[in-house]
């Protein structure tokens, strides 16, 4: 086992060390010392609040707020705004065309949908016939048929306007449907709308073969 | 109470005395007893003499400031060299950012002239009797610096190994450890005057 008590190894150097001249303070340490006291030019302690607001710290987190908010900025100014751009735009609601019974349930929707364009057009074509009764006693070829509850107005001299619930339809003399002075709605039909409607049109297309032989 | 009565005083009475009636004459004497001994300690440590004035006085200062953090289960001694020691080593790490620095700096201005200094005339090489006095010291500060504070603690200061195991905060077997490991590398930078040395 190393003995480490035993000094003899390094004997020589222990004797060079204790040799080596002693250093001695300068005459005027004390008075020099007792100066600085004096003066209270010891550092001082510093509170929390100061050691936080130290440059040292400071000008790191200064540096990484200033890059997050420059970050910020860039990535926001390269990013189109969905509001600004019109067509991306949601269209605005207007109050006076809205339909006021809404039901959410798909099937009731389908169920009185049916019943209600049914209601409809036999409403608007009586309307119409009134309004044809009063207003001309020219004859016309167009065709009626009360069962449908449609006017079909291909042949007609005058422009007819049909009245939808809400929407009144213009509808020139060709039959066309035009959107001029158009007060609409784009609504979402439903697939058994969409099939009803065929239905109808399939059957205004053969009546309209029908009358013109 | 007189000074004369405080210069009987131990170390420990005197620093208790400060604490508990602020007497600036037992600090007094406190300084007188130790600053040789610490400039001698901390002069070995650094190798530069005015910086090793700042840091004893520095040690003084701060021994003043807080005189009330020292607790008696220690030695005054201890306690007062291992506040030298940690100034010296911050001092240390100051004195090594610096030459950092200076050596980046350096270049940059090519148009300055840079005066280098020669520690041969300041007032510390002078202090010490004559150039070998001065390989000794610069060998002194090439060992790593945790088995230099070791040697000084015990073959310059010769303090006891339990005294230098509490200034170092480390087992006695360890200060032992670490002397002979300093004392061999001492050896080994110092062998060509070595002989000279000895014979003298």
């Amino acid at each position: 086992m190393r003995n480490f008590n035993d000094d003899f190894k390094y004997n020589g150097v222990k004797r060079v060390l204790q040799n080596l001249k002693k250093i001695e303070a300068p005459l005027n340490f004390e008075q020099k010392l007792f100066e600085r006291i004096n003066q209270g030019e010891f550092e001082k302690e510093l509170s929390f609040i100061d050691k936080l607001f130290l440059p040292s710290r400071i000008i790191p987190s200064a540096g990484l707020a200033v890059t997050i908010v420059l970050i910020f900025f860039l990535t926001n100014i390269f990013v189109p705004s969905i509001d600004e751009n019109p067509l991306l735009a949601n269209p605005r609601v207007r109050i006076d065309v809205i339909s006021k019974n809404i039901n959410t349930d798909p099937a009731k929707v389908e169920n009185k949908t049916k019943q209600k364009t049914n209601n409809d057009v036999f409403e608007s074509t009586e309307k119409a016939q009134l309004n044809l009764k009063n207003k001309s006693n020219k004859k016309t070829n167009s065709t009626n048929d009360p069962n449908l509850g449609i006017r079909i107005t291909g042949m007609s001299t005058q422009s007819n306007t049909y009245y939808n619930g809400s929407i009144p339809a213009s509808v020139s003399q060709n039959g066309t449907i035009n959107k001029r002075g158009l007060d609409y709605k784009q609504i979402y039909l439903q697939r058994l709308q969409r099939a009803q409607i065929e239905q109808m049109r399939k059957r205004i297309e053969a009546l309209l073969r029908n009358s013109n032989r | 109470m007189t000074e004369k009565n405080f210069n009987d005083f131990t170390d420990e009475e005197l620093i208790v005395e400060f604490q508990n009636n602020n007497t600036v004459v037992a600090f007094e004497i406190l300084v007188k007893r130790y600053k040789n001994p610490l400039m001698n300690y901390v002069f070995r440590f650094l190798g530069d003499y005015e910086l090793c004035n700042d840091v004893v006085q520095e040690t003084m200062i701060k021994v003043y400031r807080y005189k009330d953090s020292y607790r008696s289960i220690a030695k005054f001694s201890t306690w007062i060299y291992t506040i030298a020691g940690n100034l010296a080593k911050t001092e240390l790490q100051r004195q090594k950012r610096r030459k950092m620095f200076s050596i980046n700096a350096y270049g940059k201005d090519n148009d300055e002239n840079y005066e280098i200094p020669d520690n041969r005339y300041r007032p510390d090489t002078e202090t010490d009797s004559g150039i070998k006095n001065e390989i000794i010291q610069k060998a002194i500060l090439k060992i790593s610096l945790a088995y230099r504070q070791a040697v000084i603690l015990r073959d310059i200061q010769e303090l006891s190994y339990e005294e230098i195991s509490e200034i170092m905060n480390i087992t006695v077997g360890t200060v032992k450890s670490r002397i002979n490991r300093g004392r061999s590398q001492l050896q080994k930078l110092l062998k060509h005057i070595y002989k000279e040395l000895e014979i003298k």
